[in-house]
């Protein structure tokens, strides 16, 4: 007997009604974006945590070093006072603290400020803001400087009281 | 054995044909894989960055300061040295002891230089200038036993320590100590003045004693001689033997208040021991004394220029030296 020609297994196979070429395509895209974007929002709050959480910790660290340099600029202007010579014609009392900070905290530009009882630390984006307190007794002038190498420094001459600066280097 | 191995690509499996719908089946597989590949390196990538951050945080932060103020105690320390040893020595003027100290900062400055040039830091020391007065020694027996000046006009005074006997000092107590004790008068030019008696406080104890312009004075401290041949009552440094005794010297003849006051020795005979001390006199170079026999020329106090810079950091300051002198 003669077999009907595309029938048993092959035909099968090769039967195409109700699947396209195009809705097969259509199909594979749709899903494949929306497993995409599933990954990217989930990733997404993760990397924006992820983030505030360096730059945090960065911003506490740049903080503490600050801080710990502007008590030790503060031990060296006092101990450059005591028993100072104000006779004249003698050398002033003088200090200068270089401190090697980066330009960013965790690849995000940062500002110091500085004043008599703190060194505070903020970034604009994401927004955070750390308030380190520092224990000089020195006076010190306030200021704002950008994130960066920076300058500590304290000089007296005459018999008025000395403060303290921060300067960008 | 069944063959495993893969067959030479078949171009309608590749590139469609009767085999394409077989093809299709792995891009899913292929892009999803491909996305969850990327997120995987992400989020290693920012899990690093945050380890990083903790890494850093949790480092020392290093003082910059140390070591700027040990060379200060250094030089200041040495000068200080220096000062006393060319004292001691008994220079024959006070010329001659100028030329002692600024010889001796300059070896100082040289020692300190190779120092820490060895450690990375530029140091510079140099004698800025100095104030000469007098060292007046003295066995408390061999001066005049009702009063003798020890130091007249003076502005500053430092060493200034009474080495007693313990078994030489008069039985007494506060009230008995104005007539009987002996006791260093400290009197100030601009009114008023202070009294400190050394005793032995019947309980076998050195004691001393503070009152104000002649007054019963007040016990401030004592201690048991133990066996000691000597016992130092360092006024200008307030300590009795090898304790503090804060109170003994007065807040008004302490730099940099620069009132004239003179310095005598009263009931000398009611203590046996020695006296030390050097003294600034209000003007010229050697203080009067009766005891100008044991009285040599002597340097008081300098002062120094000290400058330290290394990469990172500048001190520099003109420091007194003056070691003795009461404490502001």
């Amino acid at each position: 007997m003669r077999e009907r020609p595309g029938s048993g297994p092959i035909r099968l196979l090769r039967d195409e009604r109700g699947v396209s070429v195009t809705v097969g395509y259509v199909l594979t895209l749709a899903i494949g974006a929306i497993l995409l974007s599933g990954v990217v929002i989930g990733i997404g709050g993760v990397l924006d945590a992820q983030t505030d959480r360096a730059v945090r910790g960065d911003l506490s660290v740049l903080g503490q070093t600050a801080a710990a340099n502007v008590e030790s600029a503060d031990r060296l202007a006092r101990a450059a006072e005591t028993d100072r010579s104000s006779a004249n014609g003698t050398l002033n009392a003088s200090v200068s603290v270089a401190v090697d900070l980066p330009d960013r905290a965790a690849g995000v530009p940062y500002r110091i400020a500085i004043d008599d009882d703190a060194v505070t630390v903020r970034t604009d984006r994401p927004e955070a803001t750390m308030a380190i307190p520092h224990a000089a007794r020195t006076n010190v002038t306030p200021a704002s400087v950008r994130g960066g190498p920076i300058r500590i420094e304290y000089e007296r001459s005459g018999a008025g009281p000395g403060n303290l600066t921060v300067v960008e280097r | 054995m069944a063959d495993v191995s893969l067959g030479p690509p078949d171009r309608d499996r590749l590139f469609g044909g009767d085999g394409a719908r077989e093809a299709d089946r792995a891009q899913l597989l292929l892009v999803a894989g491909l996305v969850m590949a990327v997120s995987l390196v992400t989020l290693v990538v920012l899990l690093n960055a945050t380890i990083y951050s903790e890494n850093v945080a949790t480092r020392g932060i290093e003082s910059a300061d140390g070591e700027a103020l040990e060379v200060r105690a250094t030089a200041v320390g040495g000068a200080g040295e220096l000062i006393g040893a060319t004292n001691r020595a008994e220079p024959a003027n006070h010329s001659e002891a100028n030329e002692r100290v600024e010889s001796g900062v300059e070896d100082l400055d040289a020692e300190i230089s190779r120092s820490y040039a060895e450690r990375g830091g530029v140091t510079h020391l140099n004698l800025s200038s100095v104030e000469n007065g007098s060292r007046v020694t003295g066995e408390l027996g061999a001066v005049d036993p009702n009063a003798s000046l020890l130091a007249g006009n003076v502005t500053r005074t430092r060493g200034f320590v009474i080495d007693v006997d313990p078994d030489s000092l008069n039985e007494t107590d506060p009230a008995g100590a104005v007539d009987d004790a002996f006791h260093v008068d400290l009197n100030d030019s601009t009114g008023g003045s202070r009294q400190v008696y050394v005793y032995d406080g019947t309980d076998g104890n050195v004691t001393v004693a503070v009152g104000e312009n002649g007054s019963a004075p007040t016990a401030l401290c004592e201690t048991p001689p133990d066996g000691r041949s000597r016992v130092a009552v360092d006024l200008t440094g307030e300590r009795l033997g090898d304790r503090p005794c804060p109170g003994i010297w007065p807040r008004g003849l302490v730099a940099p208040d620069d009132d004239d006051y003179t310095v005598t020795l009263v009931n000398a005979s009611s203590a046996g021991g020695e006296v030390t001390a050097t003294a600034r006199p209000a003007s010229g170079d050697s203080v009067s004394t009766d005891l100008a026999a044991t009285a040599t020329a002597a340097v008081y106090e300098a002062t120094i220029e000290l400058r330290y810079r290394t990469a990172e950091l500048r001190f520099e300051t003109a420091v007194r030296v003056a070691p003795g002198e009461p404490d502001a």
